[in-house]
């Protein structure tokens, strides 16, 4: 079979000779490696070969696009070929200026690992026996529900009609498993321990398996509490299911050139509380979405976001930005060759404080720590509203019993602008690294 | 756009089973998908895209335990040796594997099943499509100078399907789903609001002349409006009418799960309650593989077993779970036709298919006339439950109700309690029904129905 270059650089040639002005063809090829836990036993163990093409196609700034499953010359050719006919049929991008052009890439380090590429089978059921096996050792009464271990060696390579031709080679292993916990008759809900990296000797199977398991047992016998205005710690989880969305939104160039960001405008102006400090960093070693470039080929960097609370940029991607006359920030992110890029950041970073999560508690006179958020969150006005699991009430500094069917609900924008507490350590949530945040006025409510 | 020979896919299924396999049980699954999806956004067209995924995978039963494999090659060489990669898969997991499965013997099927429609997609011109997704914008954005997002999909998704086993089956499937979204997004000042409505159907595009997405997006946009500039309303456990979509989300997320059984086995909170009574008399709850456009409908599941009309609970008494083979045999019934696969890069786990609460008798009007205070909640917006049927899920608008008369309107907030306490509050039940799209996420996701009519009970309302 030919190179995913040569397949890359063809599928843009056919493109072109079918009358584009422009096009674009993202080649993906994997091995996937899982094992999927079920029932406090193996479920299967699965291999996966998976390769596709997407092809972006513009005719007159018209986009078009197109997608197959397979490399095969003839597929190839019709997925080239759909493109440009999906472009003719579309109406014109006032905006579009051009597909990105060749530029520097940085070197990265600790995306690729021989060990992951080379895992078997055995290695692999080896791994989550021992997250098993932490499940027991941490507390006798937790068990395992489902869980998954995915090890993954992919390439991918990018090439447009300005002559980017890119590629690279990557490898991750990720891992969740759920337990529950069940003590005189009563079940716990549902609690997760997740663990993710680049390299096997970062993965931590046995870490997985403790969380999960300490997690669950920590919501048995819950109580209610009632409502009240209190305050609120939340772990790592929950920071990236209720604050990092909002961020993510409003930093969004395309959300900002569509005003429906509330930070549109607003660079050089104080957004939150000036404790806060966040970058998206596409470069740093190791980090789960680190890469030589974006989904459209252009360089990944550093770029600082909030910086002592203050609005110092937003993310771009080629059409945004050109739209602006800037330069892309390396953030056109692309889940498969299945997706079209969209602006989405890489590793997002909140940096970390100073206080341990039990120095954290010692802060809270009424309130809760949670250790997971189920619930919905509008990215846009930044309002939340939903239930706490694995979370305990906190009481002049100390964690007092779980809670039950407690809800809180609030304004991520108005929370992070008041007294917040950043706490330590930073921690791998998929692509973000974030500290555990107390937020100060929480509402939470609960039936009594 | 053919793909694949659909001849050439079908003799190398049939012949993969002449030879014997070495192991207890094998199944193959092609799957060809075959997607378009055009997407709108403030009126600029940003995706006009075509897709195509096929593939073969094969999961085998060697001495009690699965392996799997999959390929996107569609030669028979290549399904040979997923084949032989799923049988090694099987031996690697069995040294550590506690259970031996046992699947227990069956009848086998040769059949075929296309999904009943008028207006076949794939003939479809893409240019009405991109017309159609305009016309959506150019009618939300004439409702409010408010408006500033305006998202608008329309597509379908084309599944064909084979299933093949060593013991004799033999079933292929086209079953064809097309839908249509709007989200909505409003701004004045610093207040942002939103609405989403959505259209679909397994069906095919005749259900966008059945049920426009025009008029489903003038409620998205109507809403994102309204609630602009509204507050949150008071949080607390209250009475509560429940529209027909969160009634679908209570049947899928908060009941439905617990009824699946493999988590009936993580002690869930059906386990051991069968026969007995955990709802009010005046609801039964179905999964329905079989409900008529229904999203999540398929006659023979991904392990080639007929689906049925399965009762999880009839007049508020717990009758059954749903199954695969391995639960079913497991636990002595009979298989339900519950096991699903999402493409051919997953094993079939349990999954629900079109899951709702049989209706009332009572008008919308009666079961807002019988609360002295409480909310009417309107459109559903995602959800989660836990295995114990604790429950959230978010609403779109909130509106009081005060002595039996509709008053403000409030913004979405999110709802929870235990899914059985809620069904056992339940106190009316009303006659209009509506079964809606939906998308299932359990370690893959899923397409599904998920309905019900309007009830009366009590929830907790997350407010301000």
């Amino acid at each position: 079979m030919s190179s995913l270059f040569e397949i890359a650089e063809k599928s843009v040639k056919i493109a072109c000779r079918e009358g584009a002005n422009e096009a674009e063809a993202y080649v993906e090829r994997s091995k996937v490696l899982e094992v999927f836990l079920e029932r406090n036993d193996f479920k299967t163990v699965r291999v996966k070969w998976h390769m596709g093409i997407g092809v972006r196609a513009i005719y007159d700034k018209r986009i078009g696009f197109a997608y197959a499953s397979s490399l095969k010359p003839s597929d190839i050719d019709w997925v080239s070929k759909k493109a440009v006919e999906n472009s003719k049929l579309s109406p014109k991008l006032k905006d579009w200026v051009s597909l990105p052009h060749p530029m520097p890439l940085p070197r990265v380090e600790g995306t690729f690992c021989n060990d992951i590429a080379n895992i078997s089978e055995e290695q692999l059921v080896d791994l989550a026996k021992r997250s098993y096996d932490a499940i027991f050792e941490a507390d006798k009464r937790a068990k395992c529900d489902d869980g998954k271990i995915s090890a993954v060696i992919e390439e991918t390579v990018i090439a447009n009609s300005n002559g980017i031709l890119v590629g690279e080679e990557g490898t991750a292993i990720s891992g969740y498993i759920v337990c529950v916990a069940s003590e005189a008759g009563k079940t716990s809900s549902f609690a997760t321990g997740i663990s993710n990296a680049r390299l096997l000797s970062q993965f931590n199977p046995e870490d997985m398996g403790r969380e999960a398991a300490l997690l669950a047992v920590r919501s048995l016998n819950p109580r209610k509490i009632g409502s009240f205005t209190g305050d609120v710690i939340l772990e790592w989880t929950p920071v990236s299911s209720i604050l990092i969305p909002v961020i993510n939104f409003s930093v969004n160039a395309d959300m900002v050139q569509k005003k429906s960001s509330l930070w549109a405008g607003k660079i050089g102006e104080k957004v939150l509380s000036d404790v806060i400090n966040i970058v998206d960093n596409g470069v740093i070693p190791g980090g789960m979405a680190t890469s030589m470039f974006d989904g459209e080929g252009v360089a990944r960097r550093e770029t600082v976001l909030i910086s002592s609370g203050i609005l110092r940029n937003y993310l771009y991607d080629s059409y945004t930005a050109f739209k602006e006359s800037k330069e892309s920030t390396g953030n056109a992110g692309r889940p498969s060759y299945a997706s079209i890029p969209s602006i989405s950041p890489s590793n997002l970073i909140m940096y970390e404080g100073s206080k341990s999560i039990d120095e954290l508690i010692l802060e809270v006179d009424k309130g809760l720590l949670v250790g997971r958020f189920s619930g919905n969150i509008e990215p846009a006005s930044g309002l939340f509203s939903g239930t706490v699991k694995q979370s305990v009430y906190i009481e002049d500094g100390e964690v007092k019993f779980a809670v039950e069917e407690t809800m809180i609900s609030g304004n991520v924008f108005q929370l992070l602008n008041r007294d917040v507490i950043l706490g330590k350590p930073r921690r791998v949530i998929g692509n973000t690294q974030i500290p555990p945040v107390l937020l100060r006025d929480v509402n939470i409510i609960s039936k009594t | 756009m053919d793909m694949f020979s659909l001849d050439e896919i079908l003799s190398i299924i049939d012949s993969v089973f002449e030879k014997p396999i070495k192991s207890d049980f094998t199944e193959v699954r092609f799957h060809g998908r075959r997607e378009l999806s055009v997407l709108v956004r403030n009126g600029e067209v940003e995706r006009i895209g075509h897709g195509f995924i096929a593939g073969f995978c094969a999961r085998s039963l060697v001495n009690g335990s699965w392996g799997f494999s999959s390929t996107t090659k569609l030669s028979l060489d290549d399904v040979k040796s997923i084949i032989d990669a799923s049988i090694n898969s099987a031996r690697a997991s069995r040294k550590y594997m506690g259970r031996r499965i046992s699947l227990g013997d069956r009848k086998s099927f040769r059949d075929t099943y296309v999904t009943p429609m008028k207006k076949d997609p794939v003939n479809i011109d893409v240019n009405d499509i991109v017309r159609e997704a305009l016309n959506v914008h150019e009618h939300v954005r004439s409702i409010s100078p408010l408006i500033t997002l305006d998202t608008i999909s329309i597509g379908f998704v084309d599944d064909y399907l084979a299933y093949a086993s060593s013991d004799g089956s033999f079933i292929i499937q086209r079953i064809v789903r097309c839908s249509g979204t709007c989200s909505v997004a409003a701004r004045e000042a610093g207040n942002i609001a939103s609405g989403f409505e959505s259209v679909g159907a397994q069906s095919g595009f005749e259900i966008f002349d059945e049920t426009p997405l025009l008029n489903a997006a003038e409620t998205a946009a109507k809403r994102a409006v309204r609630l602009v500039n509204a507050s949150l309303p008071k949080g607390g456990y209250s009475t509560v009418v429940l529209d027909r979509d969160i009634v679908g989300l209570l049947a899928h997320e908060a009941v439905g799960h617990t009824a699946e059984a493999d988590l009936v086995y993580s002690g869930s909170y059906l386990a051991g309650k069968i026969g007995v009574e955990i709802a009010s008399p005046l609801i039964t709850l179905v999964d329905d593989g079989r409900f008529e456009k229904g999203f999540g409908t398929m006659m023979y599941d991904d392990e080639g077993t007929p689906t049925q009309r399965t009762v999880i609970i009839e007049r508020g008494i717990c009758k059954s779970y749903m199954h695969s083979r391995e639960t079913a045999y497991e636990m002595g019934f009979e298989p339900t036709g519950n096991a699903r696969a999402w493409t051919f890069e997953y094993d079939p786990i349990i999954r629900m298919r079109n899951t709702y609460i049989e209706v009332g008798d009572h008008s919308l009007e009666e079961l807002i006339e019988g609360v002295e205070h409480g909310y009417l909640l309107i459109g559903g917006r995602g959800g989660q439950a836990d295995s114990t049927g604790e429950f959230m899920f978010g609403v779109q608008e909130t509106i009081e109700i005060k002595n039996g008369k509709l008053g403000d309107h409030y913004r979405g907030v999110t709802i929870s309690g235990n899914a059985f306490d809620v069904l056992k509050a339940v106190d009316a039940v009303g006659k209009d029904f509506a079964l809606r799209r939906g998308m299932c996420g359990k370690e893959q996701p899923n397409y599904v129905g998920m309905g019900g009519p309007s009830i009366r009970t009590k929830v907790i309302v997350g407010g301000r």
